[in-house]
């Protein structure tokens, strides 16, 4: 990504309240309308002010980004649907990003969000994609818990990590998830509760899963600063870095985050947001991007947990505050731009990781941000 | 356990899972092959899903085929 000479900012934030059974009044537009209307009230503008639109939805079709951008009235000189799941939020802002830049658009709404009722999630699911379909459906693998368990056992055997080691890492969310009252579980988690949680497929327990929720979350990316001037950094992009012919242990990060460090000291970072749909993933991320050694994952793991610097998913990521289908996509960055906006914070890290190609997420990316005064 | 990949008539390299495109030669129309599991490496446990099922609690495996690629299988 070459230097940017103009500054592009996260003007605002916004996320819904997350439901796991969504009322009868609420739907995928209507969420995404939520939180739209959120990113007005936070930044001051009116819907006339917004050119650029993109979204990112499992359960918006048969509509898409126009048809949404019909439904809120919108003239638009942008457009962008966005169809990576959790790492469609850092890959739309990418392009949204470059947008601003080259002044094709000033003010763009970047959303995302899902409504599962039913059925919903299960056909989701078993019909993720054709390797799906063709290859794990047909013999009862039912979403892709079985196939993060075979990954944490691969893990656990690499790093040399207990699942008290995942444990420490869930409580710790869940701490975090005390303070967002969007998050659908925010009491504090013991060990011997992490422990005992039913069994999901070994090794992975209930709380190693992200509940399934519904809501939305949306970022203002323009040409002007909010009340707190939170700039974009770097945005860098791995996928399909290992040609799906690795473990999932290492994921496209580690091809970006060398890169990524140039901008950024790593050590200067207040606030991270790790991509959280499973602990191995959390883990796997903090190797790649240096914060952990693999030899001695578990000590680091602990001491970066107990030091608090930088402060990993704040809100209590995914794991507590629920996975909103293609949204997820976009809460961490939602987390990190609230702790700036909210703290002595003033420089985050975002990534986003997903859509299981066959055996785990094809899809890393990585986003610095930083407040300028 | 047999498994349904591709390989490249051009070049010979085989794919698992199935391929559009031989990124070693750029050719398009791979032709089906079947490779077997050469190991089963890790195993888990599935007792239960987002979906009713009276199939749980199933035993998924990963496998290595016998031209290096990982692949899902039922025990």
């Amino acid at each position: 990504m070459l230097p940017s000479a103009k500054q592009v900012f996260i003007r605002a934030s916004a996320q819904t309240a997350y439901s796991k059974r969504p009322s009868a009044d609420i739907s995928t537009i209507s969420v995404l309308a939520d939180a739209f209307v959120a990113l007005l009230e936070s930044s001051g503008l009116a819907a006339k002010d917004i050119d650029g639109l993109a979204v990112s939805s499992f359960t918006l079709a048969p509509d898409r980004a126009i048809d949404l951008a019909v439904k809120f009235g919108l003239k638009l000189s942008w457009i962008m649907d966005g169809g990576t799941g959790g790492a469609s939020g850092v890959d739309m802002s990418q392009h949204a990003f470059r947008a601003v830049e080259s002044g094709d658009a000033h003010n763009i709404a970047v959303l995302g969000g899902d409504v599962f009722r039913d059925t919903d999630f299960i056909n989701l699911v078993e019909n993720y994609n054709r390797n799906t379909q063709e290859l794990l459906t047909p013999i009862g693998v039912q979403g892709p818990n079985p196939l993060f368990s075979l990954l944490t056992q691969r893990q656990m055997q690499e790093f040399g990590l207990t699942k008290e080691d995942y444990g420490h890492l869930v409580i710790h969310q869940r701490k975090m998830a005390a303070t967002n009252p969007n998050a659908l579980y925010r009491e504090s988690l013991s060990m011997d509760e992490y422990l005992s949680a039913p069994e999901v497929s070994s090794p992975l327990g209930m709380f190693d899963c992200v509940p399934v929720a519904s809501g939305a979350n949306g970022v203002l990316i323009s040409n002007e600063p909010g009340d707190t001037q939170v700039v974009i950094r770097k945005i860098l992009v791995a996928h399909n870095f290992d040609q799906h012919q690795g473990d999932g242990t290492v994921t496209g990060l580690s091809q970006i985050s060398d890169a990524l460090f140039e901008v950024m000291d790593r050590d200067s970072i207040d606030v991270v947001a790790l991509y959280d749909d499973y602990p191995a993933i959390v883990i796997a991320q903090l190797a790649d991007l240096g914060f952990i050694s693999r030899s001695t994952a578990s000590a680091d793991l602990r001491k970066l947990l107990s030091h608090g610097r930088p402060l990993m998913n704040s809100s209590g990521g995914q794991l507590s505050s629920g996975q909103c289908g293609a949204g997820a996509g976009l809460h961490g960055m939602v987390e990190v731009v609230s702790a700036l906006c909210n703290s002595t914070a003033t420089r985050g890290l975002v990534t986003g990781y997903g859509m299981v190609a066959y055996r785990y997420g094809a899809c890393a990316n990585a986003m610095l941000l930083e407040v300028i005064k | 356990m047999k498994f349904t990949g591709n390989c490249c008539t051009t070049c010979g390299v085989t794919f698992f899972p199935p391929r559009a495109l031989c990124d070693q030669c750029g050719k398009t129309r791979l032709s089906d092959c079947t490779l077997s599991a050469d190991s089963v490496l890790l195993v888990t446990e599935v007792l239960r899903g987002p979906g009713i099922s009276h199939e749980f609690p199933i035993q998924i495996e990963l496998v290595q085929l016998t031209n290096g690629s990982l692949a899902i299988s039922r025990k």
